[in-house]
């Protein structure tokens, strides 16, 4: 399955768009949205922001606004995913919403693995460092890319590393909330944010 | 140094406001006790180099990187120009200089956009080429406060004049309501020995246009961004906010038409020649030609804020297709080539919200291209250039597409410097995503108090 967007698509639209991207490199992932065909959107209980994703077996093409032909419209808090959603349009579509509520369970990636995606896509990213030291301080896995003289040293749990390493999240946001740690230049934490960033949005 | 004493003395200067701008137009610099001034002379003083990098709300760019960021958060310098000390003339004991951004060497930085214009000038007096300009300033004025107006989230906005319902132009009863704040205004003016021309009602309810005599144009944009902070202390010492924010909602928004015209150093103008068709000469064909054929890529620098665009509407006096015409004013550029005296062009794309130094630069830039590349001239866009079928002439109406095309200009990456360019199309993308991901509804057909917030009282 592919992920599509409109065109000119909000930021939205694209950090839901890389979620799915990631998520569907899972196979239990991929196989529950073959199953789930249909329209759903999400709107905002917050302010005016709200994307429509609709699954057909080309897979999910995302677009902003509310689809009011979607089968159902899931209220939530994008900035507190802990707040319960509501749900429009789940007696009619019950099946549907259970399947909706699991595709938006993205399942964490694996860090080590989106790392090294990381490392390849954008080694040559003007000011990038020599090389990236990971450490997951829950699992005590440490992971090096590039060049080790003199690299950039990260540390958090594996979902935090994960979470910025596949696009989640951009680093410098992740650091400020103290979620990653670590020892690096200025220069290095400007451009590996610039990075995270620009896979969150899918940059054209 | 004797010499800025005794002016100092003569003019009571205790304090001096250093004055530069960063990428965003924003004013940023010190006032300095004037031994401390003097002390500093010539490199300037330290800041720290955050102010050349940060966005409309003091963010540091934590996701664009430029080779002249510091790389543990050091200081640049703002080294004044001493060409540009004057007094105050309202505080008496104050004196205003503006400055160029510098590294600890005291050379230029990229970053600072009086340091690119003078870049792009500098190439232009190589080629033979000095220019003249001037611009058309417009704004809002309230009669509610700053205070107010922030307090109310920007509810309520009553005009200062608002005698012909709808707006009117040029409208004496309006301009009579406008009067006091345009004494005053006028008088600071004066009194910091800036030269005016005259000032009228406008067409939106409560906006006014600020007309300046011409200019070289490191001294027009100067000219500028010193208009721009006086308007915003007449406002706050009157009571009255005012702004250049570019839209307001209403059916026109606040643009700052640009007039340029080039001549040798004997002063003879370059437009003009009398021999050729509308006594245009073959410079001027190339110079438009190339600012034409790089208004797409422009438009970014020209219109830098989301709330820029809000703007573009057709028939509402903003240009929306690539296009020039003689004395045509729903072209990009009109062309006004009559006589050596006045032949010139006005570009009347730029929102008044724009940076003067980046919009003279890129102005420019793309005429340099022009001559240097030998562009042909676009066929004249002949009558109305608004309500035209949709085609590749059409200018991007979004901050994130206009963004892209600056991006992808090839001839303002060569001229402006493509280190520059990226850096300010990231700086727009980042503009783009703070919009949607802070709370402000996309959607609406009028300003969001996002915008408001961010701009009213920056611009």
């Amino acid at each position: 399955m592919e992920v599509t967007t409109e065109e000119h698509a909000t930021p939205l639209v694209r950090i839901f768009a890389t979620k799915f991207t990631t998520a569907l490199r899972q196979p239990g992932y991929a196989a529950l949205m073959t199953k789930s065909l249909g329209k759903f959107s999400l709107q905002s209980k917050t302010d005016p922001q709200a994307i429509t994703v609709a699954i057909s077996k080309a897979g999910p093409h995302l677009s902003s606004g509310v689809d009011q032909s979607s089968d159902i419209i899931i209220y939530l808090d994008f900035a507190n995913p802990n707040a319960s959603p509501k749900v429009k349009g789940l007696l009619r579509h019950p099946l549907f919403a259970n399947a909706v509520g699991k595709l938006l369970e993205f399942p964490e990636a694996n860090w080590a693995d989106a790392l090294k995606r990381l490392w390849d896509q954008y080694k040559d990213f003007p000011g990038m460092p020599d090389g990236i030291t990971a450490r997951s301080t829950d699992e005590g896995q440490q992971l090096s890319v590039g060049s080790s003289d003199e690299p950039a040293y990260l540390e958090g749990n594996a979902a935090n590393l994960a979470e910025v390493f596949s696009g989640g999240s951009p680093l410098v946001q992740l650091l400020f909330e103290g979620k990653i740690q670590g020892h690096y230049r200025f220069q290095h934490v400007v451009v590996l944010s610039d990075v995270t960033l620009q896979m969150m949005l899918r940059a054209d | 140094m004797d010499d800025l004493n005794d002016w100092m003395d003569q003019h009571h200067v205790a304090v001096v406001r250093t004055h530069a701008t960063n990428l965003e137009g924003t004013g940023i610099g010190k006032h300095l006790k004037r031994d401390k001034f003097l002390s500093y002379l010539p490199k300037g003083h330290g800041m720290s180099d955050m102010v050349m990098t940060m966005d409309h709300t003091g963010a540091p760019h934590m996701t664009m990187w430029h080779h002249e960021r510091e790389a543990n958060l050091g200081d640049i310098y703002l080294r004044p120009d001493l060409d540009t000390l004057i007094y105050d003339g309202t505080d008496p004991d104050l004196g205003h200089c503006i400055g160029d951004l510098t590294n600890a060497a005291g050379q230029p930085l990229e970053l600072c956009p009086r340091s690119l214009l003078k870049k792009i000038t500098n190439q232009m007096s190589d080629a033979g080429y000095q220019a003249s300009c001037t611009f058309e300033l417009e704004f809002y004025i309230f009669q509610e406060s700053f205070n107010d107006l922030r307090a109310a989230k920007y509810r309520q906005l009553t005009p200062i004049s608002a005698v012909q319902q709808g707006g009117g132009i040029y409208n004496l009863r309006n301009a009579f309501q406008v009067k006091p704040f345009m004494k005053e205004l006028v008088k600071r003016m004066e009194w910091q020995g800036i030269g005016w021309e005259g000032w009228n009602d406008e067409a939106g309810a409560g906006q006014v246009e600020l007309n300046l005599c011409p200019l070289p144009p490191i001294q027009m944009a100067d000219t500028v961004v010193r208009i721009k902070q006086m308007v915003y202390e007449v406002g706050c010492d009157l009571g009255h906010a005012a702004t250049f924010m570019a839209n307001l909602g209403g059916s026109f928004g606040s643009g700052m038409h640009m007039h340029h015209s080039l001549h040798n150093e004997a002063g003879e103008s370059l437009f003009y020649d009398a021999s050729k068709e509308h006594s245009r000469s073959e410079l001027m064909h190339q110079w438009t030609a190339g600012i034409v054929d790089t208004l797409p890529g422009a438009v970014s620098f020209l219109c830098p804020t989301v709330n820029s665009y809000r703007r573009f509407k057709q028939f509402a006096a903003v240009p929306m297709i690539q296009s020039w015409g003689e004395d045509n004013k729903s072209t990009a550029l009109r062309l006004l080539s009559g006589s050596a005296k006045a032949s010139r062009i006005e570009h009347r794309l730029a929102a008044s919200d724009v940076n003067p130094y980046l919009a003279l630069a890129v102005t420019f830039a793309g005429g340099l291209a022009g001559v240097e590349e030998n562009l042909p001239l676009a066929p004249e866009h002949k009558g109305l250039a608004w309500g035209v079928p949709a085609s590749a002439k059409d200018l991007p109406i979004n901050i994130k597409a206009a963004a892209e095309r600056t991006k992808k200009d090839t001839l303002l990456n060569k001229m402006l410097g493509e280190s520059l360019v990226h850096y300010w199309a990231k700086t727009r993308q980042a503009e783009w995503l703070a919009f949607h991901t802070e709370g402000a509804d996309a959607t609406s057909p009028n300003p969001t108090l996002w915008e408001y917030q961010r701009y009213f009282e920056l611009v």
